[in-house]
């Protein structure tokens, strides 16, 4: 299994980040729920769900690269290097394992006819083609590049036929998402590519943050609301 | 020419026509205030009550229909619902 390599110098800026991802998507997948409960539509349940296992992988993400950097400053006080790299590898494939499901997930949501054997053949066909692999990191980022880019699809229709500046929003985000994962899937190669990534995804998260705000907490006035209405 | 209405404008017409005649309604009374064909209204009468939306009371003179707390809480968060919706592209 291949790693990402990571410059010296981002070693916990990294960790900071992802803890950013976990809190942002957390943030949509608790908003998203909440609508849910109101509307009862099964898309919103699934857009939900995904965001929960999105945010659940950031989380796993930040707490190996956490173990693995508070234990190498330590090395060998607590433990050896072979148990080290095998908590991590461990941490990392249940990482890739919750990310994949969330993107599987957040497809499965945008489709427009739900049916749990296409839920099942998309993760089955995902999952399969990671494990099946040697080189795991970079199959899974493909894999993700590929599954990103059928959400962007959708969101670039969903935005001609509606033509709503939020839509637009989310569709830069899930562009910005997929170079990330691109970026990432490049990490073995050049040293920066691991940095760009996160900041790819930062910027991706960061929009999906404001559009939450926007929409949650941004007061409608009434005349907003009447002008709506007569449009 | 007018805008073709999503699911939940739909919706949000179908309850507001039954709050505005609650307990009285009958399903010929909202197909003509909804503008739908029979089937469609059909299936939507369905889901709203599988939502737990509205309920359906049957007597001599047919089918009524009466809005629930879950339709009620619906209609006035309706434009955040529908924002949200729209915004992350689920609105189909």
């Amino acid at each position: 299994m291949t790693h990402y390599i990571v410059p010296a110098w981002f070693f916990g800026i990294d960790i900071a980040l992802e803890l950013v991802f976990f809190i942002i998507t957390l943030a949509v997948a608790i908003a998203s729920y909440k609508i849910y409960r109101i509307s009862r539509e099964k898309s919103m349940q699934c857009f939900s769900a995904s965001f929960f296992l999105i945010s659940l992988s950031y989380l796993v993400w930040a707490l190996i690269n956490t173990f693995a950097l508070s234990n190498l400053q330590e090395f060998p006080e607590k433990f050896s290097l072979q148990e080290i790299l095998s908590i991590s590898a461990m941490g990392f494939y249940m990482h890739i394992l919750l990310l994949t499901v969330g993107f599987v997930t957040l497809v499965y949501a945008v489709l427009p006819k739900k049916s749990l054997r296409v839920y099942y053949l998309l993760l089955g066909l995902g999952l399969t083609a990671i494990v099946a692999n040697t080189d795991k990191v970079i199959t899974f980022r493909i894999v993700s590049v590929f599954l990103l880019s059928s959400i962007v699809y959708h969101f670039f229709v969903q935005w001609r036929e509606h033509n709503n500046k939020n839509l637009l929003y989310t569709f830069v985000a899930f562009i910005l998402l997929s170079f990330g994962n691109i970026e990432f899937a490049l990490s073995e190669s050049y040293y920066s590519a691991y940095v760009i990534g996160h900041l790819f995804e930062l910027a991706a998260y960061l929009i999906i943050l404001s559009n939450l705000v926007k929409i949650t907490f941004i007061q409608k006035t009434p005349s907003n609301e009447q002008k709506k209405n007569k449009t | 020419m007018n805008k073709k209405r999503t699911r939940l404008e739909v919706i949000k017409d179908i309850l507001e026509v039954i709050k505005s005649r609650n307990g009285r309604i009958k399903p010929t009374h909202i197909l003509y205030k909804s503008n739908l064909s029979y089937v469609m209204m059909e299936d939507y009468l369905t889901e709203l009550k599988e939502k737990g939306f509205i309920t359906e009371t049957r007597k001599d003179k047919g089918k009524t229909y009466q809005i629930t707390e879950k339709g009620q809480e619906y209609l006035k968060k309706y434009s955040l619902v529908s924002e949200f919706t729209e915004s992350f592209g689920l609105d189909q």
